[in-house]
């Protein structure tokens, strides 16, 4: 049956660009850069003229409303509120966003022909993951949980700075591994991106080339859960380091972000300098998470 | 008189919170579910209406002064405190606190409670600590306070919401006042603000008293770019949320579809014909329906967003098909192909339980045999979708044909006694498939002219099994109907004979029919008797030769010898170019046909001189004073390439079409047959555009005005021309298939 239509789309000549997609859920204790995260991904200031992505856009009303947080709060030197925990999964804003890398992207298969990454990306409220597993009974966590079956992969985000919770974040990081894995739907999840964030700061930031040695270094027992899991199941996990702020200056970097608070869960930041934006390794994760490949090119920008 | 007691329920935003030394209070973090309730359980209009952000001020907005919100929700009035605080680690963030009646004339009455409260020392504000137990409301016999002629502020027209002025005072009091009497003009439920930054939903107001001048011009802002807001008795939140996770998910639950069932009929009964249209559209975009299309982003939420969009707005079926037709991987597109049937079979079991569902795919499927009539989708691609088992559509194709069948029956009959129809019977079919169906009752003769368009839907009948109608488009098409598709047809009673729905249908034949048919008529008989001689002298031939041989001279041996060294003469011609490759014309313009109407060709042909001419040389003139082309000759070309669509012209073409005539303004007029072919170049343009297909070319005039457009624009490849009836800007697409 459909070869008819194959044969008939023979003739269709406009090869366009190789597509990837991924249903991705981010993951994370509270204030560690999640929504900040998505929101610098989906603005993506001041992109360099040589840089290997040539475009970020939203697809939908969520990933705009993401846009316009950027645009109202980060660059005004605001920070963004707390996410709310929603009572239905199916109300969590769900942003769709299409990134597309220029032709010297050299994914396998694709020649020199630009890449798209569709990404469909749901930021939960970190209170998921800070209190909601440790409540059994809660009927919320069934809910979570059957929506995160969907996912293909997932971003689990952590503070860079927030190497004390090393232990409770390998708890919950289990109990949520265990508990998805006795979910009713059969989960799709692939692959797990260890993402630190906040990098900006100064001693991430000089190790954020190193990023599995980094993560083994601050969070030692993050890395062996994640690495059991890996080891169990047929998915694949990889580290990754990122700061939505960036830093300005290049001799002698220093973090675009101004610190607000500082406790053992982590630091909260504003953006410093709006002018000299520059969010550093957002797309890596992304990348890999829609292809399975690493991408030593955008672990640099 | 003692009044009566009103009770007042109350909830808040659940949090953790963390009480400091100096006596206020953090957030340790939401709990997701609300407390320090009066209720058991949220009313569940009330829990929806919080859902669709129908009281949420928007993030980042901070004021001094809490906001109230004041909104009728279903049998509930509901008046919400937001107040600004923290969490733990300094982010700011808004918590509120409910109060609700069912009581009538709700929100002044919480107002008055609130007065009273506030007139006992209470501060009223989101407070984590002001514990609440159910089924404890608070009850007040507070009466809502007369407002006295100079504290009445009047609705001014009907246009809402109204944005106060900022500058001036108001009352909590005043705003609801002003509210009502703009809800009693609109037929709508009051909902107001007060003292706001900016809200999420501002077009769900009927009036707004912005905190500032600066949150004025926000919500100004805000407004002018968002959606007009829908009827209140419409959860778009709900049905939001249910496309939501039917499109990110490859187990869908059946709830989300029967909430977008539902909400099929909540919509058409909630608002008018243009506003069902709007409301859908909006909701599709939303989610990246538009942006899909513009930006051929291939990911399975998307396929699942514009199959959803294609099962509702059955316009859109046909962009879904052209669209999975553009996938250029052969394996991602039989990928989108699956996800998409799986999602219609999953949607498929809610077929039977709603007409509704059922009406609008039975308009897919005719919009789709149309649009295989008017060549905008191939007979292919329609008849995939129409024919999987899993395909949704599928079930309701066997409905269209009836009701094809159903009308070509009636129509014929209306026909045949020459009246029209004055049984109650109604055609089935819409209005422009009735037209494409009388177009079928034309006269069957040879002579007749012919409209190629009925082939493609010949041939969507021929693969949808429906031979009889497949015959009957043939039969318009091209005058004949191709003997197997006539031998299929004969097994139906609709057959009628040859005459199904009256159209008398001519069969071709097949080849070895017409060599039959050929022999069997006296010019036959001679063609018998030479065949018959050339296969004796055949056979004879090495008997004569050796004959010949033996009377052979000299001389004829070398003449003998010469010619066996020579080519065959047949090799030699065949290894020329035939002239068909260059001088057959019915080899060249395929694709182009005399219009059809002959009073139109014959004013045509008359006023090609002294209007068609006049027009192309105008055309010339446009196309280089737009373009780079400087030189007559070339900007004709351009023009005659336009109206020959994307084959490209031929300068044997070009040179039929006497252009050095036209190009010098010769006084010698085009020959008859010269100025035919211009007009078929100019009426398959107007098929190919859907204009009137009359030849016909004047400035002004439609065709000169379409062509005018295309000839502006630069040249591209027609195959990535993305389907007009979507509106996309092109130039996206380019960007994008480059």
């Amino acid at each position: 049956m459909f070869n008819r239509l194959k044969n008939q789309l023979d003739t269709v000549t406009n090869a366009g660009p190789t597509q990837k997609n991924a249903v991705i859920r981010v993951i994370g204790d509270r204030a560690s850069g999640k929504t900040t995260y998505m929101a610098a991904l989906a603005r993506f200031p001041h992109a360099a003229s040589n840089s290997l992505i040539q475009s970020i856009t939203s697809v939908n009303d969520d990933g705009n409303e993401l846009i316009s947080k950027a645009q109202n709060l980060l660059e005004q030197g605001l920070e963004l509120e707390p996410t709310d925990l929603t009572a239905n999964t199916e109300d969590i804003s769900d942003y769709q966003l299409s990134i597309t890398l220029n032709g010297q992207s050299r994914l396998k298969g694709a020649g020199g022909a630009p890449i798209q990454l569709n990404i469909s990306c749901k930021d939960y409220a970190g209170e998921f993951f800070s209190d909601l597993l440790f409540r059994d009974r809660d009927p919320k966590l069934a809910d979570y949980l059957e929506d995160c079956a969907q996912a293909t992969g997932i971003m689990f985000l952590i503070d860079g700075s927030a190497q004390r919770k090393d232990a409770e974040y390998a708890a919950a990081l289990d109990k949520f591994l265990k508990a998805l894995s006795n979910t009713s739907q059969t989960s799709q999840l692939k692959r797990i991106a260890f993402v630190l964030t906040k990098c900006e700061l100064p001693d991430l930031w000089i190790k954020r080339h190193q990023p599995e040695q980094l993560a083994q270094a601050k969070f030692k027992q993050v890395c062996t859960k994640l690495r059991a899991w890996k080891s169990t199941t047929k998915g694949n996990i990889d580290f990754f380091t990122t700061s939505a702020f960036g830093v300005v200056g290049t001799r002698f970097p220093e973090a675009n972000s101004k610190q607000q608070s500082r406790d053992r869960g982590g630091v909260t930041s504003i953006l410093q300098d709006p002018q000299h934006w520059k969010p550093f390794g957002l797309v890596s994760p992304i990348y890999w998470l829609c292809t399975g490949d690493r991408h030593q090119k955008l672990d640099e920008e | 008189m003692v009044s009566p007691l009103t009770e007042i329920h109350e909830f808040s935003t659940g949090i953790t919170p963390e009480k400091l030394a100096d006596g206020s209070w953090v957030s340790r973090g939401f709990t997701g579910q609300y407390m320090n309730s009066t209720l058991d359980e949220i009313p569940y209009a009330v829990e929806r209406s919080i859902a669709n952000k129908e009281f949420a001020v928007a993030e980042g907005s901070s004021s001094k002064w809490s906001t109230i919100i004041g909104r009728e929700v279903g049998a509930w009035s509901v008046l919400a405190f937001v107040t600004k605080g923290r969490d733990e680690k300094g982010r700011g963030a808004s918590f509120y606190r409910y109060f609700l009646t069912s009581s009538p004339n709700g929100l002044a009455k919480i107002l008055a409670f609130l007065k009273e409260q506030e007139n006992q020392g209470q501060i009223i504000s989101f407070n984590p600590f002001e514990h609440r137990q159910v089924n404890r409301p608070h009850t007040t016999s507070a009466e809502p306070p007369k407002l006295g002629s100079d504290g009445q502020i009047y609705a001014e027209g009907s246009k809402a919401p109204d944005i106060l002025d900022a500058r001036r005072s108001y009352s909590p009091e005043q705003i609801n006042q002003l509210a009502k009497s703009y809800s009693q003009r609109n037929s709508q439920p009051i909902a107001w603000a007060f003292n706001v930054e900016a809200l999420e939903q501002p077009g769900r107001f009927q009036v707004i008293y912005p905190a500032s001048e600066a949150a004025s011009r926000r919500i100004q802002q805000s407004l002018s770019v968002m959606p007009a807001a829908v009827s209140s008795s419409i959860d778009e939140q709900a049905i939001k949320s249910a496309l939501k996770n039917l499109i990110n998910s490859a187990q869908a639950k059946s709830d989300n579809f029967q909430t977008l069932i539902n909400s099929l009929d909540s919509v058409e009964n909630g608002l008018n014909e243009s506003e069902i249209q709007t409301f859908w559209t909006t909701l599709f975009n939303s989610q990246g329906a538009d942006n899909a299309i513009r930006q051929k982003i291939y990911s399975h939420p998307m396929v699942r967003l514009l199959t959803i969009r294609a099962m509702i707005l059955p316009e859109t079926l046909t962009s879904l098909l052209k669209w999975l037709e553009q996938i250029s991987d052969r394996k991602q597109q039989q990928e989108q192909v699956e996800v998409s049937l799986a999602l219609q079979a999953q949607a498929s079991q809610f077929l039977n339980r709603s007409p509704s569902l059922q009406y609008l795919l039975l308009t897919g499927v005719n919009n789709l045999m149309e649009n295989v009539f008017r060549r905008k989708l191939s007979p292919e691609s329609s008849s995939l979708l129409l024919q999987s088992p899993k395909s949704i559509w599928q079930p309701l194709l066997r409905k269209q044909l009836e009701n094809t069948n159903h009308d070509l029956t009636l129509m014929a009959r209306q026909k045949e006694m020459r009246v029209p129809n004055r049984s109650n019977e109604q055609l089935l079919t819409s209005q422009v498939w009735q037209t494409i169906l009388k177009g079928l009752q034309i006269d069957s003769s040879p002579s007749a002219t012919h409209d190629p368009k009925y082939l493609a839907l010949g041939k969507l009948f021929s693969y949808l099994d429906a031979p009889v109608l497949a015959a009957c488009c043939y039969q318009a098409g091209r005058g004949m109907v191709p003997p197997d598709i006539y031998e299929d047809a004969l097994r139906y009673p609709n057959f009628n004979k040859g005459r199904p729905f009256g159209i008398y249908l001519r069969r071709e034949k097949t080849v070895l029919e017409t060599i039959w048919a050929i022999l069997n008529t006296p010019l036959g008989t001679v063609v018998i008797v030479c065949f018959a001689l050339v296969a004796m002298l055949y056979f004879f031939r090495n008997p004569l030769a050796d004959f010949i041989n033996k009377v052979r001279t000299p001389e004829n041996e070398v003449q003998q010898v010469e010619r066996e060294s020579e080519p065959k003469v047949e090799e030699h011609i065949s290894s020329l170019p035939q002239e068909s490759d260059f001088l057959n014309e019915s080899e060249l313009f395929i694709g182009t046909s005399l219009p059809s109407d002959n009073t139109l060709l014959q004013k045509a042909k008359l006023e090609f001189g002294s209007v068609i001419c006049p027009a192309i040389r105008s055309l010339v003139e446009e196309v280089k004073k737009t373009s780079q082309i400087d030189s007559d000759e070339e900007a004709f070309k351009r023009i005659v390439q336009t109206l020959r669509g994307p084959k490209e012209i031929t300068e044997k073409e070009l040179e039929l079409l006497n252009l050095p005539t036209i190009i010098a303004k010769s006084s010698t007029p085009l020959t008859d047959k010269e100025i035919e072919r211009w007009l078929a170049l100019i009426a398959s343009y107007q098929t190919r555009e859907e204009l009137e297909s009359d030849g016909y070319l004047s400035n002004p005039g439609e065709t000169y005005n379409s062509l005018k457009i295309a000839l502006s624009q630069p040249q591209i490849d027609e195959s990535q021309v993305p389907d007009s009836s979507e509106n996309q800007p092109q130039g996206d697409e380019r960007n994008l298939s480059q």
